[in-house]
């Protein structure tokens, strides 16, 4: 037997669903913008390489500067571990000189204070991030850029080769770099 | 029960075998999902506000695979034919066809025209639907990513939808500033060349311009496979010999291919897009020696060229528009010719043919609310198509098709030249609703108006059911048609040998007659995936479909020979027809395995298990016989090994089970000749940030263990029932960035 060509039913399946549809409820999972820069601040990890080949710590400590824009989201992701690292998550109200991060994210409730934090981390190895505009064009490493609908970065590699730290050349041709 | 019945609630039930877990769907958390994303597809994720919708993979009915830029590059995808041979459920038969080359089979579809080409949404196969060579030619140093949809989805996208679509996606002219160009050479005579190049005009306009280049002399095969290419006599059909076996050829079978592209964008609201590839092969190709001279310039050129447009606007921050006006264009040079047996070896086995297409569309994207989005849209295209048979000269393309004055040889009989022109209106409706966090659904119907065949209707009917966070089951039925392409109707061809009957014809035997009356295959597909990420470098998919195609075009004997040629009399003449019927089922299980060994040590690992069977009946009364170009089982795997971005090493494996091929097996009723089945091995090294670390390096190894194997083909009774293939060949490349 043939399958029956079933306009019939799906016409009537069509008439059913369309009004119940339009009343379904607005549940949906929209990507906010600080989810995308939450999974791309996770992400960064895989794209930078430490002086000397170093092995990055096990857990990788990520730290947030000032107001966490993120909410519980960094510690939804860091239930899991990402490419074997189990990933750490430590807030911090202040620069202090005992630091210990591995991926600093500096939230815009900094901004005013971006280049003291900027000038207060030379020397301590760790990589910047921020969205903060204009903070790769300060010294910071690694800015989180929006334009239109998409999240971006923008990448100062002399201010992370300061470090003895290196992009991965997919970020790099996939990001804007500042000279 | 049926038989096809039980196959459909066979697909049912293995749907719901995976829905082991309580039904719930994504919450906040599922943030969680976007972490096994590639940098490309992060970066070309759009940020939505919370009144607007976002979907990824994992919210299509539609099974989809998706080669990120970073994939494409690492496994040396160089062109669309090296991409579909890592499909799972596709099957590629290299350098078997004398004017596609490459065969490909998907999901038990034979042939190429039953899948779209696009490139940004437009389309760029053969602008009237026929078959075209997928080779070299669709080279994708433009792709920024390639999305490859399996099943119906005529329901959006009209006509020939009916395997799938395959979608290269460019970057945005703005995202694609600086140049890079690559260059390469290798075994038996290859050599490619590439470049792409963007410039930002001004803060609001940018344009991306590329183009490749390839040739290869391709390996002797005479040399490598002794038995399977003696030097034997040419002779007729009539026994003459044409050549002797002391002057035969050596064996030859050369391609040769190129492309450009063109985007320029006007913000985000204009693009305006140019594509054009040319492909050369031998007209020998898949002959056997006794059947075809294998000759240089017995050569088939196609050339494909794209002109689009897409005006994208948004009439309310819900509703948005799109505008598409596309042109496309199809050529074969006239030059090219066939010099084989069906031409007694003569000089007069020309062929011409050229077709257009042109067309409007408008679509529109309307999020009705946070639930629901419709996706509507209208279309109008014209079409044109010119189709010659064998000419004993070049068509001359500064003369009308009356004008030609060409006879067949040995008679005074005008040869007659075939133009069609039609056009089609179409309309299709598509809602998305997401009934709750777990269940979503889409329903969805087109409407063609064919000037030539009719009103088509074609449903589109889809379940997403995340059953767990990381589980996501997936329905989807679709209808959809393969309008007749030019070629299956008016692509004639015979030669006569000049005897008359006492009445004055011309008698002619073993003609092909044309048929106006075609009408278009109709097929239904339902599939059912099972999308399994437990982990977030972890992912198994599991891919069942079953199809039917009906009123599919088949080759038959004529009872009463159409008698086309005025002044002949033509007898034992074949035509082309609306009278199989076909069956595929399979399913296809995949693994996608991403790595970490410490800072350095990175891989992805890939693989695809298959399993497919397959019938045809060619008529009402015919024998059921296997479907042709298939295996029953075959494994596809492949690993990316990185160390830091510095080097990559690609193995892949491929074993190919016996496949079936088109030539009957006369000992057992239904069944078909099968080509052994093969195990085959490439290898792909890069080397990157060489010199002044703009630099990469490749080498790509093909048939690594040099083994001899043989692909299906048999497509006639002059053609090779196993191909032979190619030894181990080499190719290394050099790309530099600016």
């Amino acid at each position: 037997m043939a399958l029956p060509r079933c306009y019939g039913w799906l016409g009537a399946l069509l008439a059913l669903m369309l009004p119940a549809g339009l009343n379904a409820h607005a549940d949906q999972s929209a990507i906010s913008e600080y989810s995308l820069k939450a999974v791309l601040l996770f992400k960064l990890p895989q794209f930078v390489y430490w002086p000397d080949g170093a092995t990055p710590r096990n857990p990788q400590i990520f730290c947030v500067l000032g107001a966490n824009p993120f909410g519980k989201i960094l510690e939804k992701l860091a239930r899991e571990p990402v490419d074997a690292h189990t990933a750490e998550i430590v807030k911090l109200a202040a620069i202090g000189d005992n630091i210990q991060c591995d991926f600093l994210y500096i939230s815009r409730s900094e901004s005013a204070g971006m280049e003291t934090i900027i000038r207060k981390l030379v020397g301590k190895r760790m990589v910047s991030v921020s969205d903060i505009p204009g903070f790769a064009k300060a010294g910071g490493m690694v800015e989180l850029t929006v334009s239109g609908e998409r999240v971006g970065v923008m990448l100062n590699r002399k201010a992370a080769q300061k470090q003895g730290l290196e992009f991965n050349a997919q970020l790099l041709r996939l990001a804007k770099t500042v000279e | 029960m049926s038989g096809y019945a039980k196959n459909y609630a066979a697909i049912f039930l293995l749907s719901l075998a995976g829905c082991w877990s309580t039904a719930h769907g994504a919450d906040d958390g599922d943030v969680q999902s976007l972490l096994p994303l590639s940098l490309d597809e992060l970066f070309a994720t759009k940020v939505v506000t919370a009144s607007r919708h976002q979907e990824n993979r994992t919210d299509s009915p539609a099974h989809i695979v998706v080669f990120t830029r970073e994939q494409i590059r690492e496994r040396r995808y160089k062109n669309l034919a090296d991409l579909l041979e890592d499909l799972p459920g596709v099957d590629i038969q290299r350098g078997t066809r004398s004017s596609v080359y490459n065969n490909f089979t998907f999901q038990g579809h034979v042939n190429n025209n039953k899948m779209l080409i696009m490139l940004n949404g437009v389309r760029i196969d053969h602008p009237v639907g026929g078959k075209i060579p997928v080779a070299e030619n669709f080279a994708l140093y433009n792709a920024k990513q390639v999305e490859v949809l399996y099943g119906s989805a005529a329901a959006l996208y009209g006509a020939d939808a009916a395997a799938g679509v395959i979608n290269i996606i460019t970057d945005h002219a703005a995202d694609a500033e600086g140049a890079w160009v690559s260059a390469g050479g290798g075994s038996f005579g290859e050599t490619e060349a590439s470049l792409l190049a963007g410039v930002k005009l001004n803060d609001w306009m940018a344009l991306t311009v590329g183009g490749h280049k390839q040739s290869s002399d391709r390996a002797r095969l005479d040399q490598y496979y002794l038995k399977d290419f003696p030097k034997v006599d040419a002779k007729t059909f009539s026994g003459s010999v044409a050549v002797p076996s002391v002057a035969r050829e050596n064996y030859t079978g050369g391609t040769a291919g190129d492309s450009l592209y063109a985007r320029l964008d006007a913000g985000d609201d204009l693009t305006l897009g140019y594509y054009r590839n040319y492909f050369r092969s031998l007209t020998s190709t898949g002959d056997r020696p006794d059947t075809t001279l294998y000759l240089d310039n017995a050569r088939w050129d196609t050339a494909i060229e794209t002109m689009y447009g897409t005006l994208r606007f948004n009439l309310t921050p819900n509703l948005k528009g799109e505008l598409v006006v596309d042109y496309s264009g199809y050529e074969v040079d006239p030059a090219s010719k066939y010099l084989n047996i069906y031409t007694d070896f003569q000089d007069n086995g020309y062929v011409y043919d050229k077709a257009w297409r042109r067309g409007v569309e408008q679509n529109f994207n309307w999020r009705v609310n946070d639930a629901n989005t419709v996706l509507a849209g209208v279309g109008y295209k014209d079409y044109y198509a010119l189709i010659t048979p064998d000419l004993p000269k070049p068509y001359n393309t500064s003369l009308s098709p009356d004008a030609q004055g060409l006879a067949y040889p040995n008679t005074t009989l005008p040869i007659p030249v075939f133009e069609a022109h039609y056009s089609n209106t179409s309309a299709y409706f598509q809602l998305q609703s997401e009934w709750n966090k777990a269940v979503s659904t889409m329903i969805g119907a087109r409407y063609d108006q064919h000037s030539a065949y009719g009103a088509s209707v074609n449903p589109r009917l889809g379940m997403v059911w995340h059953n767990a966070p990381d589980s996501h089951i997936k329905l989807l039925y679709g209808e959809a048609f393969r309008a007749p392409a030019p070629e299956d109707g008016f692509s004639t061809f015979g030669t006569f040998g000049g005897a008359k009957n006492s009445n004055g014809l011309y008698l002619g035997n073993n003609f092909r007659s044309p048929n106006f009356d075609l009408k278009p295959e109709t097929s239904r597909n339902l599939s059912a995936a099972w999308d399994w990420r437990p982990r977030s470098n972890l992912n198994f998919i599991a891919n069942a479909y079953y199809s039917e195609v009906d009123n599919l075009i088949v080759t038959s004997s004529e009872a009463v020979p159409t008698q086309y040629i005025p002044g002949a009399l033509l007898s034992q003449s074949t035509i082309k027809v609306n009278a199989g019927k076909e069956m595929h089922q399979g399913i296809d299980l995949i693994l996608n395995w991403r790595n970490q060994f410490g800072n350095a040590w990175s891989s992805d690992t890939w693989g695809g298990y298959s399993y497919e069977t397959g019938h045809i009946k060619e008529s009402q009364n015919a024998l059921t016989l296997a479907q042709s170009y298939i295996p029953e089982q075959k494994l596809k795997l492949g690993n990316t090994f990185r160390y830091r971005d510095r080097y990559t090493i690609t193995p892949k494996l491929y074993l190919i089970g016996a496949t079936t091929t088109e030539r009957n097996d006369k000992t057992q009723p239904g069944e078909r000749l099968k080509t052994p089945g093969y195990a085959l091995m490439n290898l792909h090294f890069g080397a990157h940030k060489l010199a002044d670390r703009n630099l990469s390096a490749y080498l790509d190894i093909y048939n690594l263990f040099d083994r001899r194997y043989y692909v299906a083909a048999g497509s006639s009774s002059t053609t090779f029932v196993n191909m032979p293939q190619p030894p181990r060949s080499a190719m290394l490349t050099l790309e530099y960035r600016f």
